[in-house]
């Protein structure tokens, strides 16, 4: 029984490296490939917020598409994805093409915040009232499909939810009160309105993982 | 739980359909992540035809007074 245990934990380790490396190596590549086609110039007008923005986006966008390739995939998304099988994406296709919805959402959102034409940065290829509207919209959405959706969660994913939640927000309330009085101070860089932006829109993806991975739900 | 699943004949696919929960819930549960509700407990043991303290084992003992 042990030896069967220790070979569960040793491939559910294999399986959580090789989902962990697929994922930095994709990661890596996209961004990389994007600065490139951004180029040098771009990158340099855009700043060091809007730049951490766009990677935060592109986080989310990253996520909705590996997890949108597993639904369409389930064979080899079972590979990469935190699920016990294929049957598994098979069966969860409408809990988990949600979150296909709503990662997505949100991140074409923040990359459309973080490219929008503003003073500060006037070859922003996105108009800044087209930004707006869109976060508007995505926001204005996400409220709506919360509700509808609320009975299409089981209790396990509202309470990990729930835990999400306290952990991005403890999160937050500790990152931006240490970032925001090192400025007022001028101890420490400044805190500008679209690093508040990054930083809860961050937090939320850390403190989800934090919150899966303490019940210890990233290894299956 | 796993061991009553198993004798029933149910993947965790058709426990968690007969449930009205999702199969990571059913997964966690047998894998010792996740206690589930008291709701959820009562219905899991009436679906087994069990007591809840049957299915759940639960070590803890009052302290002599």
């Amino acid at each position: 029984m042990d030896k069967m245990v220790a070979g569960h934990s040793v491939a559910a380790w294999k399986k959580s490296g090789i989902g962990a490396l697929v994922g930095a190596i994709v990661g890596a590549g996209t961004v990389a490939g994007l600065m490139h086609v951004a180029g040098t110039d771009f990158i340099d007008a855009m700043g060091g917020s809007r730049v951490a923005l766009a990677g935060v986006a592109i986080l989310y966008l990253l996520m909705a598409a590996f997890v949108g390739f597993g639904l369409a995939a389930p064979r080899t998304g079972a590979r990469l994805l935190n699920v016990a099988d294929a049957d598994e994406l098979r069966e969860e296709r409408a809990g988990m093409g949600r979150s296909v919805i709503v990662m997505g959402a949100i991140g074409a959102a923040l990359l459309a915040l973080a490219l929008a034409r503003t003073p500060s940065f006037p070859t922003g290829p996105v108009p800044a009232q087209a930004a707006a509207a869109v976060l508007a919209l995505v926001i204005a959405g996400g409220v709506v499909a919360s509700w509808a959706w609320r009975r299409q969660y089981d209790e396990l994913n509202r309470q990990l939810g729930i835990e999400g939640g306290y952990w991005a927000f403890g999160l937050s309330w500790i990152g931006l009160t240490l970032w925001g009085a090192a400025d007022f101070l001028g101890l420490g860089p400044a805190l500008t309105a679209i690093d508040v932006v990054t930083t809860l829109a961050a937090m939320m993806l850390v403190g989800a993982f934090v919150a899966i991975g303490r019940r210890g739900l990233m290894m299956r | 739980m796993r061991d009553h699943r198993e004798a029933a004949g149910w993947s965790q696919g058709e426990l968690a359909r007969r449930l009205g929960v999702s199969r990571q819930t059913i997964n966690a549960v047998e894998t010792d992540k996740y206690d589930p509700s008291l709701p959820l407990a009562l219905r899991m043991a009436r679906l087994f035809g069990l007591e809840v303290r049957e299915l759940f084992i639960d070590h803890w003992m009052p302290e002599d007074e």
